[in-house]
């Protein structure tokens, strides 16, 4: 793209924001606020994690339209941020898919069957060692 | 439109005008064409920066949330320690101090120099306030002894936990050792097997722990509610969330002071009347990084405070 | 500027006087120290990049010396000798990444190319850009600190948790090493992301009118490319190595499993930078290839489109494949088989770059001056630095050749007859442009075999010893892997003469060498209509565009001894 983009607005480089409008995003995110922390009141079990994430995501939605101005801006910013949080996504997507699949090979469940079997086996050897041919201790 | 002051042009220079070499307004950088191009310029830097500060926040989230999903139980039990009331003030305050950063710099383009001045004021006064919370709830942690790893040595339990629904090891194997304890090198007391020299993957050498669901209590309810927040043991490696809170509170937190100290540099350039309908960029852009600030702490708020 | 009148015959002389350029253009160490011109910053960073790039190179024929015998030639015998041979692969790792080859072609190259060929008068900020530069410096001292006070044996990859607990109750600075090398690297990656920044923004705002992305030339992509990975993935490091300093200082637990961390963690957030890292090292290269094949065959490049387009799936695609660095290392068998299937997607636009380049050459008029003997060596190496890549990129194959020799041949396949290659390709051919002079072609040819014949005699024994088993990072090793690594150190050793000899008639042509022509190549790029040096602010006018790849537009000036734009010459009608 070049460089002389029109203003959107006759106020000079950009558009400015009007002063009701900031309002209303201010009380919305008030709102919100108020939301996020009744709603931990509310048993959503499993969900809990998932309701206050979106909460979050709306409240931050809004601070990023209006606040940081890009509903009006230059559509090629938009681009930026959610590419941003898109790699994001990634990162923590494949590094907690992987980081969920080898817990088991350290909990407990899993690290005792193994070591069940290894201990057999040692007691086996230990109750070997001590059968009259060996040794000193 | 608000009424432009009477120490501005009447006539606003054409942002899209091409300049000489003799007709180059001060702001306007060598380098560039227009005014415009500047800007553009500008805002298109500022956004690719504030990606690398969201990039460099997720990492801590991705910290949190992997130790969040392999080891919930920590943060169900540690997250008690932290007051939510104090979260939310903070959550509050900084939002209302977005507002007032996105109001100054409408106050910039609009020309209206003492409310941009007096805005960013308040916003600068919201950091502050946010800050001596912060302050409080740090020395809070310290005085309850509640601090990352091997200082982690709380002298009281969180609220909501009472003595007796801190029921004691049903069996050696949740027994929690102190973080800073020597190696386990023989089997824990009610193993089986009281020769075997193998450490279990589970306790010892201070591994990481086995996750389990909070048991039911003494008399026999099960579910967790508001009265009940935790009934069960104390989880292993508690000190891992507090960890993960200062990390990232803390890395916030520096954040935050930067942010303070560079509003006030654009504090002191606008009270010299430096910006106005022509040049209004560092007030934009900072008000930008602002933002940014304001969003970490969103996410911040729900994952630390408000676990259920 | 809203007038352009397409002047053919001009080609762009000094504007403030015949002998006015960037160099001449103000004098004194404070007009250094404190430029915004990009180009005396590239050329400052050309200077700190090639001092690395020597200290590199001493502790790599250091660590091939050491392993002229099974029992090691120069640390031998105890313990802590075999130590002192770790911290010697550790620093020739870590200053060859960090302060060579990441920021070695954007930063030397691409500050002082991208705007003039972009046609702009300089970076979108250029005092960022100055910036940049005082923290590669400032980041270069800290390592250069660590490595004074003891040196740190972790290996460039800082894996936990020995990089957590090594040294730690060490007496005397020495202790600190790990945490100020790895500070160091930390302003080593911020100088990464704000040149990433900046070239960004500059390819966006300020293209001169008639630049469209399609008219860019391809070293412009590449290096838009890698500053999209510079801003994506640096931070990610960052936070990184930030968490590590707090994991060896405050033992926070989020590394060492010690305090109930998680070390397989640390390796994610590593390797989420660090793959894409490779693609910050190659893409710049593969930059410098299409520019200069498509100038010594005399010909357009062949598949404009699939190269620009190429760059790009390669910075997106090399962002999904980090987890082949893991695949024994306690990575879940679930991902090591997606990650295996993405690196072999990844390996398919780096194809279509080495087919299209392939595809330029045939038919062309094949002009081998040393920029051009760079780059068929880059053909060749690279090729195989890549294939060798798919190898490891299989989850089984990968589990027998992890951590061998195997795996060393085929990153230094990349980093060196890649990176590297393209990076000498690149300095020989802007040289009279950067400088002003041109150097001795005969013996730059007779360098660049002595460098292909040397890196090929040093590192093909050791593809072979790396399936038969011979690990790598180790001091010593058993006796019937020698004739390797004889073989090895001793293409090593040529590799030595050959930068010897470089550097010599490089520096020889900065005092003798014959005064250069605008344009002694013949190229149709922006950045060789201008003044060889170019003068202070580039254009003061913006340039004309036309098709970077145009060869015809040129005809050789026997009086100038270089190509100038041909007057008689009517483009063909661009679809």
């Amino acid at each position: 793209m070049s460089q002389h983009s029109q203003p959107d607005d006759d106020h000079g480089v950009a558009h400015v924001m009007p002063a009701k409008t900031l309002l209303i995003i201010f009380a919305l995110l008030m709102f919100f606020t108020v939301v996020t922390v009744a709603v931990t009141l509310v048993p959503f079990g499993p969900y809990a994690l998932l309701v206050a994430l979106v909460i979050a995501v709306i409240k931050a939605a809004l601070v990023a339209l209006y606040f940081m101005h890009l509903r009006y801006d230059n559509p090629f910013n938009s681009v930026v941020f959610v590419g941003c949080l898109i790699f994001v996504g990634l990162f923590l997507a494949f590094s907690l898919t992987d980081s969920t699949a080898y817990q088991p090979t350290v909990y407990k469940k899993q690290a005792a069957k193994i070591q069940q079997i290894d201990v057999n086996k040692l007691l086996e050897e230990a109750a070997k060692e001590q059968s009259p041919s060996t040794t000193n201790h | 439109m608000s009424t432009i002051p009477n120490d501005y042009p009447s006539a606003l220079p054409d942002p899209n005008a091409p300049h000489d070499e003799h007709d180059h307004p001060s702001f306007l950088a060598h380098h560039f064409e227009s005014a415009q191009q500047q800007f553009d310029a500008g805002k298109l830097g500022i956004w690719l920066f504030l990606t690398t500060e969201i990039l460099l926040f997720s990492g801590l989230f991705c910290a949190y949330a992997v130790y969040r999903a392999n080891h919930p139980e920590v943060f169900e039990f540690a997250h008690l320690y932290l007051n939510k009331w104090w979260g939310a003030t903070n959550t509050v305050v900084l939002i209302f101090s977005s507002l007032t950063m996105a109001w100054a710099v409408r106050a910039a383009q609009l020309g209206q120099k003492k409310l941009l001045v007096n805005l960013l004021a308040v916003t600068l006064l919201c950091g502050l306030a946010f800050m001596v919370i912060k302050t409080i709830e740090y020395k809070d942690k310290i005085h309850h002894g509640t601090l990352f790893s091997v200082f982690y040595k709380p002298v009281q339990l969180p609220h909501g936990v009472t003595a007796e629904n801190l029921l004691g090891p049903a069996d050696a194997l949740t027994a929690p050792p102190a973080i800073d304890a020597p190696e386990v090198h023989t089997a824990p007391a009610g193993y089986a097997q009281q020769q075997s020299k193998i450490p279990l993957a589970a306790v010892g050498p201070a591994g990481l722990s086995p996750s389990f669901e909070p048991r039911a209590s003494a008399d026999g309810a099960t579910s967790l509610d508001h009265e009940n927040p935790w009934v069960g043991p104390e989880p292993r490696n508690v000190a891992v969330f507090f960890s993960i809170y200062f990390l990232m509170t803390g890395l916030h937190g520096i954040h935050v002071l930067a942010g303070m100290a560079v509003i006030l540099w654009i504090l002191i350039r606008s009270a010299k009347g430096e910006f106005g309908p022509h040049y209004y960029n560092p007030v934009d852009f900072v008000g930008l990084y602002w933002h940014v600030v304001d969003l970490v702490w969103i996410f911040l708020f729900p994952l630390l405070y408000l676990i259920h | 500027m809203s007038t352009i009148t397409p002047d053919l015959i001009r080609s762009g002389p000094p504007l403030h006087g015949p002998s006015s350029n960037y160099l001449t253009h103000s004098h004194g160490i404070a007009s250094w120290i404190f430029t915004l011109d990009h180009k005396r910053i590239g050329v400052m960073y050309l200077i700190s990049v090639l001092s690395a790039f020597f200290l590199g190179g001493v502790f790599a024929i250091i660590v091939r010396s050491q392993l002229i015998f099974p029992e090691g030639a120069i640390f031998t015998g105890s313990l802590d000798a075999y130590r002192i041979y770790n911290r010697m692969f550790t620093l020739h790792g870590a200053v060859m990444i960090f302060l060579v080859l990441i920021p070695g072609i954007p930063g030397a190259l691409g500050n002082f190319i991208l705007p003039i060929m972009l046609g702009a008068k300089d970076v979108a900020f250029p005092r960022l850009n100055l910036a940049s530069y005082y923290l590669y410096v400032a980041g270069a001292l800290f390592a250069i600190f660590a490595i004074l006070i003891g040196g740190v044996e972790t290996g460039w990859t800082f894996y936990t948790p020995y990089s957590a607990t090594t040294d730690i109750d060490k007496v005397g600075i020495g202790k600190h090493a790990v945490e100020i090398m790895v500070f160091g690297v930390f302003l080593l990656g911020f100088s990464s992301i704000f040149t990433g920044m900046n070239f960004i923004v500059t390819i966006h705002k300020l293209r001169p009118p008639g630049m469209t992305w399609f008219r860019m030339p391809l070293f412009l992509w590449s290096i838009y490319a890698t500053s999209l990975i510079q801003v994506l993935a640096t931070p990610v490091l960052g936070i990184t190595l930030l968490l590590l300093i707090a994991e060896r200082t405050l033992k926070v637990g989020i590394f060492n499993s010690e305090y109930g961390g998680d070390p397989v963690l640390f390796q994610h957030f590593f390797w989420f930078y660090s793959h894409p890292a490779v693609y910050i090292m190659i893409l710049p290269a593969m930059g410098i290839m299409s520019e200069v094949i498509a100038t010594f065959s005399r010909k357009h490049i062949f598949g404009y489109r699939f190269i620009a387009l190429s760059s790009i799936a390669i910075a997106v695609l090399g962002f999904l494949v980090w987890g082949h660095h893991m695949f024994p290392n306690g990575q879940s068998a679930l991902l090591g088989s997606i990650f295996s299937f993405l690196t072999m997607l990844v390996a398919i636009p780096s194809a279509i770059k080495v087919w299209n380049w392939l595809a330029t050459m045939y038919k062309g008029s094949i002009d081998l001056k040393t920029p051009m003997c760079y780059a068929l060596a880059f053909l060749f190496l690279f090729t195989i630095g890549g294939l060798t890549g798919v190898f490891l990129g299989a989850l089984s194959v990968d589990v027998h050749l992890h951590d061998t020799y195997f795996v060393v041949a085929h990153f230094h396949y990349v980093m060196f007859g890649g990176t590297l290659i393209g990076f000498l390709a690149g300095l020989h051919y802007w040289w009279p442009k950067m400088t002003g002079r041109m150097y001795n072609e005969t013996l730059g040819r007779i360098a660049s075999v002595l460098v292909f014949l040397g890196f090929n005699l040093t590192f093909i024994p050791q593809f072979i010893m790396g399936t038969h088993g011979m690990p790598r990072r180790y001091a010593t090793y058993l006796v019937e892997y020698q004739p390797y690594h004889v073989a090895s150190t001793i293409g090593s050793y040529i590799q030595l003469v050959g930068f010897l000899l470089i550097a010599s008639y490089l520096i020889h042509s900065l005092y003798r060498g014959p005064k250069a022509p605008n344009n002694p190549w013949g190229a149709a790029t922006l950045d060789f209509d201008c003044s060889s040096p170019p003068p202070h602010d580039n254009f003061s006018t913006p340039p004309v565009v036309a098709d970077p790849y145009d060869m015809n537009r040129m005809k050789w000036d026997p009086k100038l001894r270089g190509y100038v734009k041909d007057a008689n010459y009517i483009p063909p009608v661009e679809h």
